[in-house]
């Protein structure tokens, strides 16, 4: 064996040695709290290993690692503010204006099968598509085309086939 | 300790904010896990989406039984763990690529806000307890910066 080969594989007998001992070091420090999760997490592991379920034990590593981590929270954007980090980029823009298309052309139809209906209130409107009248203030509020389950409500309020509200 | 001084303080405030609309916030972890690719979304769209259903979100009503109207309509559930309570909202639609997102959130409602705390897809009941431990963790931390002043 060459020197540097006795060199590195001694360096890596330490650097596992020095990995173990910070874990060792990270354990005993850790909040009792923490801990006690720690310790759910693994119980969780071996199951999830028992049952060769690698989705979930990626889950529980994530959630592992998330328990070691030292950084504290800190502040973050509100929803507008995360909406325009997540425009941002070319492929994030081009993905907001097709959501945008999709739902224009949901409340040109909402609007004028609203005014068809003849139910020209948001209370009338909820009543007839037994949602309650917060649901569809905020989804007239914030033009929001909601998912397929309300709007096969508003549909069935509206005395329409879904496929009318979802194109 | 931390938990009683949040409540007194969601108590005294909560007079003042009645009638404002929620702000929706991601913590720094869930929305790290948002970035397409990196968890829980594949595609941009669908993060937006997603995002786009969270603004219904700024209305929601505070007093118990609006809660629960606005409950049956957007799926929520209301969860106790660990002397903890949060919301679980679920989310089904030809957006997504996997059925069922959970999306995690806790209310501070002094501050009308909206904490959205962590999101997965409900693939079996095996995980609860290790998400459900995972959310109080979170939310306790979250608790802790709003305490030390680190979040505002």
């Amino acid at each position: 064996m060459s020197a540097a080969t006795k060199l590195t594989k001694l360096k890596r007998h330490e650097d596992q040695r020095h990995g173990a001992l910070s874990a060792v070091v990270a354990l005993v420090q850790m909040d009792p709290h923490a801990r006690a999760d720690l310790i759910v997490y693994l119980k969780a592991l071996n199951e999830a290993q028992a049952a060769k379920d690698v989705q979930e034990q990626e889950y529980l590593l994530k959630a592992i690692l998330e328990i070691m981590e030292v950084d504290g929270p800190e502040d973050g954007p509100d929803l507008a503010g995360w909406e325009a980090e997540a425009k941002a980029t070319v492929a994030g823009r081009r993905a907001a204006q097709e959501l945008a298309g999709e739902t224009q052309r949901f409340f040109a139809v909402y609007q004028r099968l609203k005014a068809q209906s003849g139910l020209d209130t948001i209370r009338k409107v909820a009543r007839a598509a037994g949602l309650s009248p917060t649901t569809v203030q905020a989804i007239e509020k914030q033009r929001v085309k909601p998912q397929f389950r309300t709007l096969q409500a508003l549909a069935k309020g509206f005395k329409v086939d879904a496929g009318v509200l979802n194109r | 300790m931390v938990k009683k001084s949040l409540r007194d303080s969601a108590g005294a405030d909560d007079s003042a904010g009645a009638g404002r609309l929620f702000r929706v916030r991601p913590i720094r972890q869930a929305r790290r896990e948002s970035v397409p690719g990196h968890g829980l979304f594949q595609t941009r769209r669908e993060q937006q989406w997603v995002m786009a259903q969270l603004r219904l979100l700024y209305h929601w009503p505070l007093d118990k039984r609006r809660q629960e109207q606005l409950g049956s309509d957007l799926d929520f559930s209301k969860v106790h763990y660990r002397n903890e309570t949060f919301y679980e909202l679920r989310l089904d639609d030809e957006h997504l690529h996997q059925k069922n997102l959970r999306l995690f959130f806790w209310i501070h409602e002094a501050r009308r806000t909206i904490w959205m705390i962590h999101g997965y897809w409900k693939k079996t009941n095996r995980l609860d307890e290790a998400v459900k431990t995972l959310v109080v963790r979170r939310i306790g931390s979250l608790k802790g910066g709003i305490q030390d002043g680190s979040i505002t």
